[in-house]
Order: C-alpha cells, then sequence, then structure tokens
C-alpha cells in the first residue's frame, strides 16, 4: 500500500541521485515535485529531501522517472547529428555547383562534423 | 549551432556560465499575486524610457517666452519656457502627446501597482521575518513614487500643476517653527520663485528615479537573496521553495508582463486624454482652477485637506496651522506606522520564528480587519478629493457632502474593519475555502468569539528555546521544482 505522502530517492545513470516528493490525491492523481539539483551521493539527496520535507522519511527506489526524454536525445547527441547533416548539405550543395566557395564550406563542415563525432564518442 | 558557437566563445572570455546556469535554474514560488511587483518594475522601465524622450523636448526654464506653435488659441501668448514646449511637445512633436501621455498614465500604473503589491504583502503577513529590510524598502518606494510623481506633473508649470505647487508650499509653510525656513530653502525664496522648476526637474529626471533604480534593484536582489515566500499547499513546508524555474517559465511569463505593461501605456496614451495642459492655461498668481484634483496617489492628502476642519490650536505658544494635521502629520503617520508594523506586530504576536509560508487573510484576522479599516479609512479620503466633482453630477452641496464625509471617514472604517475581522475568524474557524461556502454557524462563531475575546493570541506562539536558536536562514530552503504551467 503506498503512502498518501512520500519521498523518493534514487540514483541516475550517470551516477548523480536525485529525489522527489510523491503525494497521492483521492481522485487516484497524484502531485510529484522533484528536488531542483542532482546531488553527488545518496547521502546529500537524503539530506536535502530531509530538509524540504522533515516530516517524512525518504525512501530509496530503483524507479528513474526524471528526465527520461533527456536521454532519448541528449544535448551531445542533437550537436553530432546537427553537425552531421550541415556537412551533408554543404556536400550536396558543393556537387551541384562545383566552385571554389561551395567547396571550402562543405570541406570545413565535414572537418567540423568528424571532429564533433571524434570529441563525443 | 552559430548561437551556440558564439555563446561559448563570449563565455571563454568572460566566463558567466556557471552563475548564469545557477540563476536559470533557480525555482521562485508561482502565484498571480506575486506578478504585482513585476508590473510595478516593468511600469518603472516604460518612465524610464518614455521620460527619456521627454527630455529631449521639454525645456525646465521659467524664462517667459512667445508661444508660436501649433495650438492656434495660444499663439501670441507670453508664457513659460517649460509650458510652452510641453505644449509643443503634445502639439508639434511627432508621437510626443502619445509618449506624455503614456508617461502620465505609467506614472499612475506604477503607483497603484505599488499599492496593490504592499497590500498584498501585508495581508499575507509577507513582512515578517527574514522580509522586515525589504519592506521598508518597499515603503520607500511608495515614498519616491509620491515624490517622482508630484515632481514631474508639477513640472509644466501649468494653472493646474502651479495650483499643487502652492498647496505645497503651505503645507511647507505650516510645520510649526521651521515651515517658513524649510518653504524658502526648497522655493529658493518667495513663492513662486524662479528656482523651484530647475530643482524639480533634476529631482525628476535624476535624484528621485536614480534613487527608485537603486531601491528597486536593492528590492530585488533581497528577494533572491531570501527567498520568495509561498502559499501554503501540498508539498510546501517551511524549510523548502516549490515553484518552476526561473527558465523558461518564469522570464518567458516575465517577458509577457513587460510587453503588456508597455503595451497598455501605450494604449492609454493613445486614446485616453490625461492632463491637456494646453487647455488649463499657464500659470498666472492671481488665477485658480475649479474643479481641481492632484493625481490619485496623492488624493488622499487632498481629501483629508477637504475635510479637515477650520481647527487652529495653540501648543507651547504657537499656533498650529490648519493644513499642518492633514497634510503632513497624517501622511507622516501613515508612513510611520507602515515602517513599523512588522515589529509592532513582533510585539504584539511575540512571533520572532522566520516565515516562508505565507498567511491567508484569514490566518490573522485582527491584521485583516486593521487592513480593511485602513483601506477604507483611505478610500474614503480619496473619495473626498472629489467632492466638488460629486457635488457637480449629484446636485448635493457641497458642505452637505463634506458633512456626510466628516462623520463616515471616521466611523464606516471602524465598521467595514469588524466585518472584516469577523469574516476572517468565521472563515478560519469554520475551514470554508470560500465566502460563499461559509454557513451561518461559522459565521455566528466567529462573531461570539470576538464578543468573547479581547486580544488575540497567536495561534502557534514561538516556544522560549525557537527565540534563543538562531532563525533557519534562506539559503537553507531546499529548492523543489514543478513543471512550467499556468498560473495558480
Amino acid at each position: 500500500m503506498t503512502e498518501p505522502e512520500r519521498v523518493e530517492v534514487w540514483e541516475e545513470p550517470g551516477g548523480s541521485w536525485c529525489w522527489r516528493y510523491v503525494a497521492e490525491l483521492e481522485e487516484g492523481e497524484s502531485v510529484e515535485l522533484v528536488g531542483n539539483r542532482a546531488e553527488e551521493s545518496e547521502a546529500d539527496a537524503l539530506a536535502a529531501a530531509r530538509r524540504a520535507y522533515p516530516h517524512l522519511r525518504p525512501h530509496r527506489t530503483g524507479e528513474r522517472t526524471v528526465d527520461e526524454g533527456h536521454a532519448q536525445s541528449s544535448p551531445t547527441g542533437r550537436r553530432r547529428a546537427g553537425a552531421v547533416v550541415v556537412a551533408l548539405v554543404a556536400v550536396l550543395v558543393a556537387v551541384g555547383r562545383p566552385r571554389w566557395w561551395t567547396a571550402l564550406p562543405a570541406a570545413a563542415a565535414v572537418q567540423f562534423a568528424v571532429h564533433r563525432i571524434r570529441r563525443t564518442s | 549551432m552559430i548561437t551556440r558557437w558564439v555563446v561559448r566563445r563570449l563565455d571563454d572570455r568572460l566566463g558567466v556560465s556557471p552563475a548564469l546556469r545557477t540563476g536559470m535554474n533557480r525555482v521562485f514560488p508561482d502565484h498571480w499575486s506575486f506578478l504585482l511587483g513585476e508590473v510595478a518594475t516593468y511600469a518603472f522601465v516604460y518612465l524610464l524610457l518614455s521620460g527619456t524622450f521627454l527630455t529631449f523636448f521639454f525645456d525646465p526654464s521659467t524664462v517667459k517666452t512667445v508661444y508660436e506653435g501649433g495650438y492656434r488659441p495660444l499663439h501670441g501668448a507670453e508664457v513659460s519656457a517649460a509650458y510652452a514646449s510641453t505644449v509643443q511637445l503634445s502639439w508639434d512633436v511627432r508621437f510626443g502627446l502619445v509618449v506624455r501621455q503614456s508617461h502620465h498614465w505609467a506614472a499612475l500604473l506604477f503607483a497603484g501597482a505599488v499599492v496593490v503589491h504592499l497590500a498584498r504583502v501585508f495581508f499575507t503577513g509577507a513582512f515578517r521575518r527574514p522580509r522586515g529590510v525589504n519592506w521598508a524598502v518597499g515603503v520607500t518606494l511608495l515614498l519616491f513614487t509620491v515624490v517622482a510623481g508630484f515632481t514631474g506633473y508639477s513640472l509644466p508649470d501649468d494653472l493646474l500643476s502651479a495650483m499643487g505647487l502652492h498647496v505645497a508650499n503651505s503645507v511647507l509653510l505650516s510645520i510649526p517653527v521651521i515651515g517658513t525656513w524649510l518653504a524658502f530653502l526648497v522655493f529658493g525664496g518667495e513663492f513662486p520663485g524662479a528656482a523651484i522648476s530647475q530643482r524639480m526637474y533634476i529631482a525628476h529626471v535624476l535624484l528621485v528615479p536614480g534613487l527608485m533604480a537603486a531601491l528597486i534593484v536593492l528590492h530585488g536582489w533581497l528577494v533572491v537573496r531570501r527567498r520568495h515566500g509561498q502559499f501554503p499547499g501540498l508539498g510546501r513546508t517551511e524549510t523548502n521553495v516549490v515553484g518552476p524555474r526561473l527558465w523558461p517559465a518564469r522570464a518567458v511569463r516575465s517577458l509577457g508582463i513587460l510587453f503588456a505593461v508597455i503595451a497598455l501605456c501605450l494604449l492609454l496614451g493613445g486614446l485616453v486624454q490625461i492632463n491637456p495642459v494646453w487647455l488649463w492655461g499657464p500659470y498666472e498668481p492671481g488665477a485658480a482652477l475649479g474643479p481641481a484634483q492632484p493625481d490619485w496617489y496623492l488624493g488622499w492628502v487632498d481629501g483629508a485637506l477637504r475635510l479637515y476642519p477650520g481647527w487652529e490650536p495653540i501648543l507651547f505658544g504657537y499656533r498650529l496651522p490648519n493644513m499642518f494635521v492633514p497634510s503632513v502629520l497624517l501622511p507622516g503617520g501613515t508612513f510611520l506606522a507602515l515602517y513599523l508594523w512588522p515589529v509592532l506586530e513582533r510585539l504584539w504576536t511575540h512571533d520572532r520564528r522566520p516565515h516562508h509560508l505565507l498567511d491567508r487573510p484569514r490566518d490573522h484576522p485582527v491584521r485583516t480587519g486593521i487592513g480593511v479599516m485602513a483601506l477604507t479609512f483611505y478610500a474614503l479620503l480619496l473619495t473626498s478629493w472629489s467632492l466638488d466633482v460629486i457635488s457637480r453630477y449629484t446636485g448635493i452641496p457641497v458642505f452637505t457632502l463634506v458633512g456626510v464625509f466628516r462623520v463616515g471617514v471616521l466611523t464606516v472604517p471602524l465598521l467595514t474593519g469588524a466585518i472584516a475581522l469577523v469574516l476572517a475568524r468565521g472563515l478560519r474557524d469554520s475551514g470554508a475555502d470560500r465566502l460563499s461556502e461559509m454557513s451561518w454557524s461559522g459565521l455566528r462563531a466567529g462573531w461570539r468569539r470576538r464578543r468573547e475575546e479581547d486580544t488575540e493570541v497567536p495561534t502557534e506562539p514561538a516556544p522560549v528555546a525557537d527565540l534563543e536558536q538562531p532563525p533557519a536562514m534562506p539559503e537553507d530552503l531546499e529548492p523543489v521544482r514543478v513543471e512550467p504551467g499556468p498560473v495558480p
């Protein structure tokens, strides 16, 4: 049976620790308030949760519910994809209109995309 | 991608990203009433922008000049350069009238937003520790608002504004012992004097706005430093602060308020006429205008002047001039009471704990009753400011109205204050969410309690041990994030 109010602490895949306050309402709905910052350790997350809700005892859970969208499309991944798209467009333009002013940007864009992929992989 | 590149290069040189990230991730409690301060801030921003435009065309000199502008009825009239430039600004400068009128409307909006914001802070107890200093800063801002407004609408040197200056001179003269010296000091000689126009101009465009800008920055910094109070609710405690992050939720909303305030000022300035100085005419010592009212934020003093009877008692061998009580003691007492209110309430309730959860007005019925009483009192004084206009439209003689308002201003606030006290107690004790949900038994309970108890005991008296411990610093409050959504 779930408690009407509880505080949960869990570990994120990156190693940081997060916590959230959950309150179950009568209509089957729930209110979820997430700690504003990720903590470096479990002890820090527990301390932050206790400070915010001194009347509740934090529970550790394995569930990961915060920032799920983050992993699906991280800023790093988006940047890499953006660099590849720009390089592809520049190469296509250079092939279509082979001039020095299309070839040079295309070469630069390809170099930048390779650099970005190497750096982030 | 280009933006990211530019931002990254800039950050390499400036190194501001950690501070910026912290600031953008900061959470702020959310409620529609918390936006009133932002409305005031943005009205002030528009005042600075429009005021800068006006300074390009306005000449504060009282040197006589012959008016040759686009307003035909004044052609050839010998008027002061201040008056001539104001009429020229309104008639001959492209967009000048809109800016001048919107500047005036923005001043009224700014003062209104400050007063409503102050009332919100008062009724929710947001002035309690640790926000006492910020309350004092806010009250000082209100005081400067009145000074800025008065010096602003006195600048054009028209008949109406000169009448206002005449009243100001009389107010200064009414102060016993130092009055004449003070009036000479401010006006630089006998009224009107040549110096006052230049002095008011410097005060209006430089001194007062500069101080106000510094106080607004201090006010905002203290809000960030001491944290904004939050209304009680699910998941909100005295040790956390729940709300959306500054970016994007609050920042975008704030930007929207900025645009809305500027749009409203321009709309009013473009469509609703205010202070048409060419109709009032230039200042002439022997002339007067009627009906004549100052701007609303000074209207309550004007109303008090109209209602105060012709008493001039002699105290310690000095005659207390008729104007002294309504125009010096009343405003002075009002601002003194505002400054001291947090201390007075602390002495009354013995509550010295820091509070991060705000009260609902019902939670503190005595405070609510006093607040409603004060608001009724000042609202009646403000209404008295236009007794001549009311008389003109209703046909009731002015002196009848004066008699009715003299009685009303002393009795009606007591009545409304008592009603507010009983309703607040009834709401608190019955647990009803709204006034419409309260039963007669709840109302009766509130009334009976009022009769049984002469003094109100604080609901949660602070334990003695708490007084010895240092109050929890706002930095200890744990920020808790909610997802962006509509304003609660």
